[in-house]
């Protein structure tokens, strides 16, 4: 796949791959903005090279959830960082959390809650199933688990999910 | 509504709200540099001026042993008022004793000593 192509498969995926960002940072639409970049920037300048076991969005998102796991272990020195920077420019960008400010109904805002108190790797696999449409073969791929697991994560949230949701169904 | 519908329901919104909010796609070449950068700069820059000039500060303000040779010198040349008394040439009994000269050495070096 040459550099042509590779852009181009790239922006046709980037609004799904801006989606994939934003859960692997916690909905963190800064994070998520940095996250793609780098992963983009891994892929053209061949740090990150597909070859072609996999289709190519699976491939990408391998990428971009690695990259996000990656910063994420750099996390608190980060936080650190940018904090100073996060108060000089708090008008440029939407800050951390204010996805919820965009959701039309309060019942969004409650499943976002939900759903954010489940495990990382059951957050993961309902993201790519639902919100994706991925298959579970394809998310395990992503996440780098056996179906096996995958598989697992996806019961065990949807259990959890709905376990967490039971004292909050008055949305219903 | 099952708790699947549930699921792909809120996903769907949730993904219909992301799409309002999707960052242009931009060549990573264009993008500026990670907001990172400069306050990590800053801060190591910072962080080593401040432990440069710490050490710097350290080893100027350590106290130096100065060695007083002076007074090493008058302490190599003293000797005990009593040394006379070692130096006698007072027979001992044990001098008749011969090849016995566990006294000598003692008598040579104080008279050596109270020479100098």
């Amino acid at each position: 796949m040459d550099a042509f192509e590779l852009r181009t498969q790239l922006e046709q995926l980037h609004p799904v791959s801006f989606g994939w960002a934003l859960s692997c940072c916690s909905r963190n639409q800064m994070e998520a903005e940095d996250i793609l970049q780098m992963a983009y920037l891994k892929i053209l300048t061949g740090r990150a090279r597909f070859d072609g076991r996999a289709a190519f969005k699976t491939w990408l998102f391998a990428v971009i959830r690695n990259t996000a796991a990656t910063e994420r272990r750099r996390g608190w020195l980060r936080q650190f960082w940018q904090t100073s920077y996060r108060q000089e420019h708090a008008n440029d960008h939407q800050p951390a959390g204010q996805g919820a400010a965009l959701d039309t109904t309060e019942r969004q805002t409650a499943l976002r809650q939900v759903l954010a108190r489940l495990p990382r790797r059951q957050q993961e696999v309902l993201h790519l199933v639902f919100y994706q449409e991925l298959t579970i073969e394809d998310a395990a791929s992503v996440m780098g688990v056996s179906v096996g697991a995958a598989r697992t994560h996806y019961e065990r949230g949807k259990h959890r999910f709905r376990a967490l949701l039971q004292p909050a169904e008055d949305w219903q | 509504m099952n708790p699947d519908d549930k699921l792909r329901h809120f996903f769907q919104a949730q993904r219909q709200a992301d799409t309002e909010r999707v960052p242009v796609f931009r060549p990573v070449t264009h993008r500026d540099a990670p907001a990172i950068a400069w306050p990590r700069l800053t801060f190591a820059a910072a962080l080593a001026v401040v432990l440069i000039t710490g050490a710097l500060l350290m080893h100027r303000l350590r106290p130096v042993l100065a060695v007083d040779t002076a007074r090493w010198a008058v302490l190599s040349n003293w000797s005990a008022a009593t040394d006379t008394l070692l130096s006698s040439a007072c027979p001992t009994p044990w001098d008749s004793i011969a090849g016995f000269d566990a006294g000598s050495d003692t008598t040579t070096k104080t008279t050596e000593r109270s020479t100098l």
